[in-house]
């Protein structure tokens, strides 16, 4: 270890975002794709108002789940394809740093994502969802995902069938998440109280931060 | 280092299930004696009956205030009115009955046809009856004194008003009776709120009835005699009436999952087999080319 | 070694055919739910043989990641396995049971969603183990993926903690409404369950796990034949 933790961190986060910044195809990609299933979404389920009102955290973390699955793969089948990872495994530097880093990297992108995403929901189903409560609920339901998804992409990128696996993997794993999320965010939107589903999904977020610091090393062993 | 830390967390994660388990405490009710049938019907014995049936399939509940009895027996019939016929044919063949009239009520869902008769000489009948395939089961209550009537009737209110559906019923089995209320007022009994009512008959007789609306469903007791046992009857009758549930007959589905959990485990263990075997078959042809190898 | 696992398997068998005992023909007949209820005895106890098998493929991920013994990855297919069929007997009993109750196969509560991703996580498990060649890189990573999918056991556990409306029956079944009382517990209910918690707990999910233990100590000796062959 003979770089500082805090610093590899960060190095990798600037990598990705600075080739992120110059082609802006990760995010541009993931928010299209969003924008597609959210439109395709209500015109499919041609809700009445209360119908929609049921549905619409439903709908955001699916897809935003499918956008963080999209962003995984191809972040981590780059770095695979351009030697990146590699590199870091050779460098003397701690393994939890580099998932750290590559999870923070996901993480970004996909709060933008949702961010963007709340007030295209906000016109498109005629419910008030940018709100600070929101954004929070975002942050912390994106780091259960994104932190157990870095772990299980890191592996399925390594495998014969590549992107096929990761949701299979990834999906009924994120299950919890998803399911305290959207439990959180209808009481958002109901103005209920949440204090309790929100102290489940950061107790999530430990567990699965926890895992995948702590099994990363193996899934990026030679 | 790392991997005990993973070992102590995981230990601490498997511990959660134990936390887990605990369920909401259910509420408490008090626990009733049912009396269950070989014909498949259970039906609660009501608090100060005494059942006196000695013969298998049939229940018979006395009280000691009260001239009559609660029975609940099941009969294989064509019809309902065959199954009454059969069930007083076993209960009172000695006894002629007309009958005075009769209607259908949903409880839980079920099916309920409701019939009154007057016993030829004094008494009357009120029976509940419900259909399970080919097996009708009856409940009813015999009332043998013939100084009062005793009628439980349940109307399901399609008006809405149950004082019109209990006006309805007593000008049909008592034509000319004062449809005014003497007197009326709430009464708290075990099994809730009920309006106790007098009516006046034509005869200067009184007419006394209980009644209580639950859901869309009006439940009645009429008495016609000094209302005395109109409380104990209509408590007894409630509670058999609402307690009664017939064993639900589903053996095949029992079978069903018996094959399917064997299924499952022999499949598993025949998968294991053969992969062993397959293995074996390898072994011997890979021992076999080593051989001509070398 | 083998003579021990025989008499564990003549133990296991007489064991399980004592609670098929308990289950048909000691226990009562549930009044309210007639014969179907007896399935119980087998549903719910298969639930904790797979938390029993999973557990195994728990500790099998941890302990191979730390030894690098393929005998730990073993114990954690084998885990995988036995679970899954576990899971899916639970799985299949549960829907059986609740056409004649709930008048329906299956119904979208919590609950049982939550046990159905369980079993598509192993099978997601099993998919994963079969797509990598690499025999070390697939004992890694199924060894990672057995340890993170335990999460989805533990949740089929708590869920009714987070999510409270699940219409799962407690132990026992409803009583019937609106009489004055509660109906009496259907006797020996208790005494048929418990024996048979503990013997699919614990004897069905060990028998067979150590019975796929074998079965994949045999592959490996094989493929080590194969390799010194080609390599000869």
């Amino acid at each position: 270890m003979n770089t500082p933790f805090i610093q590899v961190v960060f190095s990798i986060l600037r990598k990705d975002l600075r080739t992120e910044l110059r082609s802006r195809e990760l995010v541009s990609s993931m928010a299209l794709f969003t924008f597609l299933s959210i439109l395709v979404f209500s015109f499919a389920l041609e809700l009445d108002r209360e119908a929609k009102q049921e549905a619409v955290s439903g709908v955001l973390w699916v897809t935003l789940v499918f956008a963080s699955i999209l962003g995984l793969n191809r972040s981590l089948a780059s770095e695979r394809e351009e030697g990146n990872m590699d590199a870091m495994l050779i460098a003397p530097v701690n393994r939890i740093a580099i998932y750290m880093g590559k999870m923070l990297g996901n993480f970004i992108f996909t709060v933008i994502v949702g961010v963007v995403l709340l007030p295209v929901m906000t016109v498109l189903f005629n419910f008030s969802m940018v709100r600070p409560t929101m954004i929070l609920i975002l942050i912390l339901g994106i780091l259960g995902l994104s932190s157990i998804g870095t772990l299980l992409a890191t592996m399925t990128v390594q495998t014969r069938s590549r992107e096929t696996l990761l949701p299979i993997a990834m999906l009924p794993v994120v299950l919890p998440v998803i399911l305290t999320v959207v439990r959180a965010t209808n009481a958002i939107l109901n103005n209920q109280d949440m204090m309790q589903t929100l102290l489940t999904i950061g107790l999530v977020d430990v567990l699965y931060i926890t895992l995948g610091s702590f099994l990363f090393e193996y899934v990026t062993e030679d | 280092m790392k991997t005990r830390l993973i070992i102590y967390f995981l230990l601490l994660v498997m511990t959660t299930p134990v936390i887990a388990q605990d369920a909401p405490e259910p509420t408490q009710l008090p626990v009733i004696p049912y009396y269950s049938s070989s014909q498949n019907f259970n039906v609660p014995i009501p608090p100060g009956w005494r059942q006196i049936s000695t013969e298998a399939g049939l229940a018979e509940f006395i009280h000691p205030d009260v001239d009559g009895a609660i029975y609940a027996l099941a009969v294989q019939a064509e019809d309902v009115q065959s199954a009454l016929n059969a069930a007083f044919e076993q209960l009172i063949p000695e006894l002629e009955i007309e009958q005075r009239l009769t209607g259908v009520i949903t409880l839980d869902g079920l099916d309920w046809y409701k019939s009154l008769y007057d016993i030829v000489g004094g008494g009357n009948i009120t029976a509940f009856v419900q259909q399970r395939d080919s097996t009708y089961y009856v409940l009813l209550y015999l009332n043998r004194n013939p100084e009062i009537d005793l009628y439980m009737l349940a109307i399901e209110a399609e008006n809405n008003n149950e004082q019109v559906s209990i006006e309805e019923v007593l000008s049909q089995l008592y034509p000319g009776v004062d449809l005014e209320p003497i007197t009326s007022n709430e009464v708290e009994l075990s099994n809730g709120t009920w309006i106790r009512s007098t009516y006046q008959l034509p005869d200067g007789e009184a007419l006394h009835t209980l009644h209580q609306v639950r859901f869309d469903t009006t439940y009645v007791v009429i008495e016609r005699g000094d209302g005395e046992t109109l409380d104990t009857v209509n408590k007894a009758l409630f509670t058999a009436l609402f307690g009664f549930f017939v064993t639900p007959d589903n053996d095949e589905y029992l079978l069903l999952g018996i094959v399917v959990a064997a299924g499952l485990v022999i499949g598993l263990i025949l998968s294991m087999v053969v992969r062993y075997r397959n293995l074996q078959k390898d072994e011997r042809l890979i021992q076999q080319l080593k051989q001509d190898v070398h | 070694m083998t003579k021990s696992l025989h008499i564990l398997t003549g133990i296991t068998i007489i064991s399980v055919l004592f609670g098929l005992y308990l289950a048909f023909g000691y226990a009562r007949t549930d009044l309210e739910q007639g014969d179907i209820q007896r399935i119980f005895y087998i549903h719910m106890p298969s639930f904790f043989g797979a938390f029993t098998a999973f557990t195994g493929t728990v500790i099998g991920g941890v302990m191979y990641l730390r030894t690098r013994h393929v005998k730990w990855d073993s114990l954690a297919v084998a885990g995988v396995e036995v679970g899954l069929m576990l899971a899916l007997l639970n799985l299949a009993t549960g829907a059986i049971w609740a056409r004649p109750i709930w008048n329906t196969w299956w119904t979208w509560d919590p609950r049982l969603t939550s046990a159905a991703v369980m079993a598509l996580t192993y099978l997601a498990y099993l998919m994963l183990r079969n797509g990598i060649e690499n025999a070390d890189k697939r004992r890694l990573f199924a060894s990672v993926y057995g340890i993170v999918a335990i999460t989805t056991v533990i949740l089929t556990l708590m869920i009714i903690r987070i999510v409270p409306d699940t219409i799962h029956p407690a132990v026992i079944g409803p009583s019937p409404q609106n009489a004055e009382g509660v109906f009496e517990a259907t006797p020996r209910v208790a005494a048929a369950l418990l024996p048979n918690l503990l013997i699919w707990s614990t004897l069905v999910p060990i028998t067979l796990m150590w019975w796929r233990i074998r079965l994949e100590n045999k592959s490996e000796h094989v493929q080590k034949l194969r390799m010194e062959l080609i390599n000869s």
